[in-house]
């Protein structure tokens, strides 16, 4: 699998997509009339630097030991969101936009390294994707929790 | 109590049965006459002449104790409820001799209503572990024999014959047992302390004191297994060394104390007690020592002081009682549970039991269930299984389909845990992070209908009558508590009392000598903690929503109704004939006495005290009788103040906005209320259909409020043809109140979603309620004839949009829920009349696709199966994979929900929530100066009577502001009604509830005819008489007099 | 009652007890007698005991229960066999002197009477 041929390739790549995702939020936020909504894009914008630091950290740090830390946390898959349909926010973007937006890019996030994980062959950095993808699920979850609680109140 | 004697089967012990059958004969079942059947059934089987097949037998509690009396028949394993001597023949007949279950016995699975005869189908015990419980209900407690055959005493014999103490210590150590008595200290290192002392005579105790109130885990074990403690406590006096037991029993539990002496004097025969316990030269002796009905003697060291004769109190640890404890030699106190598992650790190892279970909380932990909950009784689960799974799937959720709202935990020095607590895992350190404690395992739910407030003064009251009196912060500490929460109760608390409790209890957390004084507060505090709301509802509003503190609820509808509708009074007055006066009374709180008796959901019959004996009052029919009375006779709303200069401008003519136009035309302002469609009434003439209101009666009602001397402005949109600004500089207004309620439809976000043929269920609604309120200004009535209609949603949109579409002539109607029946939001009268106007359900059913090219053809839907609870209590529905299905359809009407259009608000210094409702303070104030809000814009979809209920306070806000600059948390108030009793209430005691006559289902199709008819004179009088009149008793409670009559009978 | 003395005792007195615990806990086999108005008219009582007799003779473990009327009420009284992993085994007009054989052929050594079978589930 080029590229990611070591702990560091892939970390490297992981940081600079959280970096990529912050950028993402905060353009979103910029378009953004509804004013409640928009905070809540710049607060997800701080979320993803919040991330990307603690994959700073682990890469400075124990990487199996993060790994088996992730590993005891349940994770759970709601898939509220899956069939749902997201395009570009729009300027009357309201909090159901926003909610869908964010959870279907973590979506993507975790599947992306869901099947860098099936390519890899070494099993540490395949751990190492596992882990990666349960930190995606669980933002997933977050957001879609919300979603639930916001949108399918009555539903 | 007299001691209950049984005699052992008198057979030979060779003699085979075919059958046995268990009653159970555990206290609960006892008092319900168990004994009589278990008579009843020797008789009976000796009279069919199947004494030698038939095994009668006498057991403990099996747990299911609100289906008791209880019958189990082996070996078919059939499990029969509430059995009475009356059902014996039956039983006999049916089951012993021709082997059919008698059905109407079995157990009747509450929501689906299924008779589940075989106990291992039964949810309660679907998901019990039972180790401590293993033989409670299997077996009779009173032969040693039996508990023998279970494999008992042989943990006491392998202890005994292949291991050292140091062996069985590290046993117990290794298999994390946690002490089940409540303080979860690990028991293998309890006993491995006592082990160490070097100071003899030494001593094992069994506290069987169990005095929190609703718990009986330990009476069950010690009345239905006692032998299971015996042999736990003689295996903990080989591993620590003592000769010498004492069993602590509370003397409120004299059959527990008749089974245990009886266990002790069997085994003393056996020699399994006394000296040279099967020849190993260990000698242990057992005494019962019977408690002295405190509540400390729970508390071990007062429990040792009992023992030793003295008076119940506590002393400070250290020493603690491993070194120094009975008669200040090294002593080992566990739990009845904690010694009940001992031996099944010791038979099957450490490892199994660990295996069961979290890491740092292994095995099984009991529970009595109790309090508002189907399945009452006792349980025994793995810890870890979430809270929710407890309440839900073993106690089979709350009764009368109430919401859930609290479980108290560790009994009355616990903490109570609300609805977001249910994906909590139960062990012990998961329940304490969540505010809570694990206790010795009373678990008390409770629901809507409890006060939190009241509910911790309950346990306040009786921690403090239990305190021991020793040290000063539990006895006066305690004490204070209790007055402070007393006078919040009563209404007179204030909110410098929250910080008086806040301080009284940290000072007794961090003084108190023993744990009963350090805990007491935890009810109040975890009360705080996750209900603060309704504490401050208490001392801000003086209201107790769930009607429980009686100085606050004068009746439980008028305290129910959000607008605090007088309806006793009112129904009294009807049931006089005095129509006129009754609406009087009626529209001082609530304008709307003819739109709300045709569509409120009538939250005061829901809590009216006579639904609690038969039927609840038809308040809401009376209602709209009276109102119906007076429609010839407009109403001009009096003033209550001299007219004033300013001007109020109102934004929407919904139920809000006009009540609070009302209100503050009424004191004298000068009120226009600016309304967006050509017709006012907000969502009483574009959402709720004709056929559950006509215009006739809401026109009239409208008409009344402006005979106040409110303006009706119609065709004016807040950003299209007026703006905040114009408001306040062009116009002159000093304030505006929002009340634009909730119209704009959520989109399902699912592809297709744009293709022609999808409608949005309130874009239907007003296109058809403009049609029919004559307003239609051009529009056409939406094209259903012939069409297949799904309308995705459950709450009252969808409902309304569904029964609207089949007056429209669709071919088919479907409705498609993501839940399950019972957790639509709209009300059941709604969905039982779209079940009978033949309109399709689909629950647990998601739409993930809109089928067609340009047009709409159909949907695609995809199963959903129930997951972990949320945060209000309910259990999400996930995806099923590949479980999808197709409905061919025409049109779709998405209805999933409603918000707030907030699109003009740009640049208005006015803040929404992302929900997109209005941020409002206490006083219904905006983020704007001199803009309130009100209705649905500020809670969310909701009735029209909560909608009246802001429109008032908001009123009373407005002109506090207006008068004084300054936003108040506002208060309606209006007088209170004593109107006389005129009639006998006996003579109404077995009068029952009539059934409203409906319009016929064939001549509703086509028609948009009102279907519900309504009373006639002479039924609305009867049945205003039924009326217990509660508020004539709140005036007694509180001493202050009756109102006399003064009229006759009209 | 005679005190235990070894761990002997104990379980001598644990299997006697046990015997009569039996109805209460799982055997893995179970011996179904039709016993509606046409079994019992059939006989099937008599033929019900005799199996009880048979199994306590023999010491086998075997639950025994009844059950309403299956159906074939000509071929009453009916009996089913029915051991764990194995299909359910319908004999048909057992009387008590069958009993024997029954139980010694099928339980005993594993072969159902074929001649006498009338159904299989």
């Amino acid at each position: 699998m080029e590229g990611y041929n070591s702990i560091e390739a892939v970390l490297e790549r992981a940081i600079q997509l959280e970096v990529e995702a912050a950028a993402l939020y905060t353009k979103a936020a910029a378009t953004v009339q509804n004013e409640p909504v928009r905070k809540r894009l710049e607060e997800m914008a701080i979320q993803e630097q919040h991330h990307k630091s603690k994959l700073e950290d682990v890469r400075a740090g124990n990487v199996r030991w993060a790994i088996r830390r992730s590993k005891a946390e349940p994770v759970t898959d709601l898939r509220l969101s899956d069939h749902l349909v997201s395009g570009e926010l729009a300027p009357d973007a309201d909090y159901q936009d926003v909610l869908l937006f964010a959870a279907q890019r973590e979506k993507t996030a975790h599947e992306f390294y869901k099947a860098m994980a099936e390519m890899v062959e070494d099993k540490l950095t395949q751990s190492l994707f596992e882990m990666l993808a349960d930190e995606e699920l669980r933002h997933k979850y977050v957001l879609e929790k919300t979603y639930e609680e916001v949108v399918y109140k009555d539903f | 109590m007299d001691e209950v004697v049984l005699t052992n089967d008198s057979q030979p012990s060779e003699h085979r049965f075919r059958a046995d059958v268990l009653i159970c004969g555990g206290t609960g079942c006892h008092s319900s006459n168990s004994h009589e059947v278990l008579l009843a059934l020797e008789s009976e089987v000796a009279r069919r002449g199947l004494s030698d097949e038939v095994r009668v037998v006498h057991t403990g509690c099996r747990g299911f104790c609100s289906m008791g009396p209880v019958m189990m028949v082996y070996p078919e394993g059939i499990l029969y409820c509430q059995v009475q001597s009356s059902d014996v023949p039956e039983v006999v007949e049916e089951t012993l001799l021709k082997g059919r279950t008698v059905k109407r016995l079995a157990y009747q699975e509450p929501t689906q209503h299924q008779a589940l005869p075989l106990y291992h189908d039964i949810p309660f015990y679907g998901k019990q572990i039972r180790i401590a419980l293993r033989n409670c209900g299997l077996i009779d407690p009173e032969s040693i024999d039996e508990y023998i055959a279970r494999d008992g005493y042989a943990a006491l014999g392998k202890v005994l014959s292949s291991m050292t103490p140091e062996d069985v210590l590290r046993e117990m150590k290794d298999s994390g047992l946690r002490g089940r008595g409540g303080a979860g200290f690990l028991t293998g290192l309890k006993w491995e302390f006592a082990r160490r002392s070097q100071s003899f005579p030494k001593y094992v105790i069994c506290n069987a004191d169990e005095g929190d109130p609703g718990a009986f885990m330990d009476r069950s074990i010690l009345e239905g297994d006692p032998h299971s403690v015996m042999e736990g406590m003689t295996i903990a006096a080989y591993a620590i060394g003592a000769a010498e037991g004492y069993i602590y029993c509370r003397a409120e539990y004299p059959l527990a104390i008749a089974r245990l002496k009886t266990a002790i004097a069997q085994a003393h025969e056996y020699g399994l007690l006394g000296e040279n316990i099967l020849g190993s030269g260990f000698n242990f002796d057992l005494k019962v020592k019977e408690g002295a009905g405190a509540f400390v003697c729970g508390e071990e060291t007062a429990l040792m002081a009992s023992i030793e004769g003295k008076r119940g109190e506590p002393r400070p640890r250290p020493p603690f009682p491993a070194v120094a404890g009975l008669w200040a030699k090294p002593s080992n106190v566990n739990n009845v549970k904690s010694y009940a598992m001992s031996p099944q650790i010791i038979l099957k190892g450490a490892p199994w039991f660990k295996a069961i279970g979290p890491e740092k909380s292994p095995g099984t932990a009991i529970f009595a269930l109790t309090g508002k909950i189907n399945n009452t009784g006792l349980i025994e689960v793995p810890m870890g299984i979430p809270l929710g799974e407890i309440i839900f799937d073993v106690g089979g959720g709350i009764p009368k389909g109430k919401t859930f709202k609290a479980v108290q935990t560790g009994g009355p020095l616990g903490g109570c845990l609300p609805a977001a607590a249910l994906n909590t895992p139960v062990d012990f350190d998961a329940l304490t992070a969540a505010g809570a404690t694990m206790g010795s395992g009373g678990m008390i739910v409770v629901d809507e209908d409890t006060c939190m407030v009241e509910f911790a003064k309950y346990f306040l009251e009786f921690a403090t009558a239990e305190s021991c009196g020793k040290c000063v912060p539990c006895r006066i500490g305690g004490i204070r508590l209790l007055e402070t929460l007393t006078k919040i109760t009563e209404g007179k608390g204030t909110r410098d009392d929250l910080e008086v409790i806040k301080y009284i209890s940290k000072n007794m957390r961090e003084s108190a000598l023993c744990s009963l004084g350090q805990l007491t507060p935890g009810p109040v505090m975890s009360g705080l903690r996750f209900f603060e709301k309704e504490f401050i509802e208490h001392i801000d509003d003086k209201t107790c929503t769930a009607g429980q503190c009686k100085s606050l609820v004068r009746a439980k509808c008028i305290n129910a109704c959000p607008a605090g509708v007088e309806s006793p009074a009112y129904l009294a007055l009807v049931a006089q004939g005095r129509y006129a006066e009754g609406l009087e009374i009626h529209r001082q709180r609530n304008p709307f006495a003819l739109a709300c008796g045709r569509v409120c959901p009538a939250f005061c019959e829901q809590r009216c005290r006579r639904g609690e004996i038969d039927e609840p009052i038809s308040i809401r029919l009376v209602k709209r009788f009276m109102a119906d009375q007076e429609i010839e006779r407009p109403w001009t709303p009096a003033r209550i103040e001299g007219p004033k200069l300013a001007k109020v401008a109102v934004v929407g003519a919904g139920p809000a906005g006009l009540t609070a136009a009302l209100r503050l035309a009424q004191r004298g302002y000068r009120v226009t209320v600016l309304e967006k469609l050509p017709v006012a009434g907000g969502m009483m003439a574009v959402g709720i259909p004709e056929y559950r209101l006509p215009k006739g009666p809401l026109f009239a009602e409208i008409e009344n409020i402006e005979r106040a001397g409110v303006e009706i402005r119609c065709n004016q949109s807040l950003g299209d043809d007026f703006t905040m600004e114009d408001l306040f500089d062009r116009d002159g207004y000093r304030a505006v109140i929002l009340a634009i309620g909730a119209h704009k439809s959520r989109k399902l976000g699912i592809p297709g979603e744009e293709k022609a043929g999808v409608l949005h269920g309130t874009d239907f609604l007003r296109q058809v309620g403009l049609i029919n309120r004559g307003a239609a200004g051009g529009r056409r009535m939406p094209e259903v004839a012939g069409k297949r209609v799904a309308v995705v949603g459950g709450g009252n949109v969808a409902l309304d949009a569904a029964r609207t579409a089949w007056r429209m002539g669709a071919k088919e109607v479907h409705v498609i829920y993501r839940r399950q029946r019972e957790a639509m939001p709209a009300y059941a009268e709604e969905v039982k009349a779209a079940y009978d106007e033949g309109v399709q359900f689909h629950f647990l059913a998601n739409p993930v696709k809109v089928l067609g090219d340009d047009a709409v053809t159909g949907v695609l839907v995809q199963r959903q199966r129930l997951g972990e609870f949320d945060s209000g209590g309910r259990r999400r529905p996930i995806p099923v994979e590949g479980d999808e299905f197709t409905i061919d359809l025409d049109l779709i009407i998405p209805a999933i929900g409603q918000t707030t259009d907030t699109a003009w608000m740009k640049n208005t210094g006015i803040e929404a929530s992302r929900a997109s409702t209005f941020v409002v303070n206490e006083a219904l104030g905006t983020s704007r100066p001199g803009v309130f809000a009100a209705g649905d814009a500020v809670s969310g979809p909701a009735t029209v009577v909560e909608a009246v209920a802001q429109g008032n306070l908001v009123a009373v806000a407005v002109d506090h502001w207006l008068k004084t600059g300054e936003y108040a948390r506002p208060r309606y108030e209006t007088p209170r009604p004593d109107i006389a009793q005129l009639y006998d209430l006996d003579a109404y005691a077995n009068a029952q509830r009539p059934h409203v006559p409906e319009l016929e289902l064939v001549v509703r199709q086509g028609t948009f005819r009102e279907v519900e008819l309504g009373f006639d004179e002479h039924t609305v009088r009867e049945e205003a008489k039924r009326c217990l009149r509660c508020d004539l008793e709140w005036l007694d409670y509180m001493k202050i007099a009756r109102p006399q009559a003064v009229t006759e009978e009209a | 009652m005679p005190k235990l003395k070894t761990l002997e005792d104990l379980k001598r007195v644990r299997d006697e007890a046990q015997q009569a615990l039996k109805t209460r806990l799982d055997t893995g086999t179970t011996i179904t007698v039709g016993m509606g108005t046409c079994g019992i008219a059939a006989g099937a009582r008599e033929t019900m005991h005799a199996v009880l007799d048979e199994l306590a003779k023999r010491q086998i473990d075997a639950h025994v229960t009844t059950v309403g009327c299956i159906g074939q009420c000509v071929k009453e009284p009916l009996v089913d066999i029915e051991q764990a992993g194995q299909p359910r085994i319908t004999y048909a007009n057992v009387r008590p002197d069958m009993v024997s054989r029954l139980i010694d052929e099928h339980l005993i050594k594993g072969q159902p009477v074929a001649e006498w079978i009338v159904g299989k589930m």
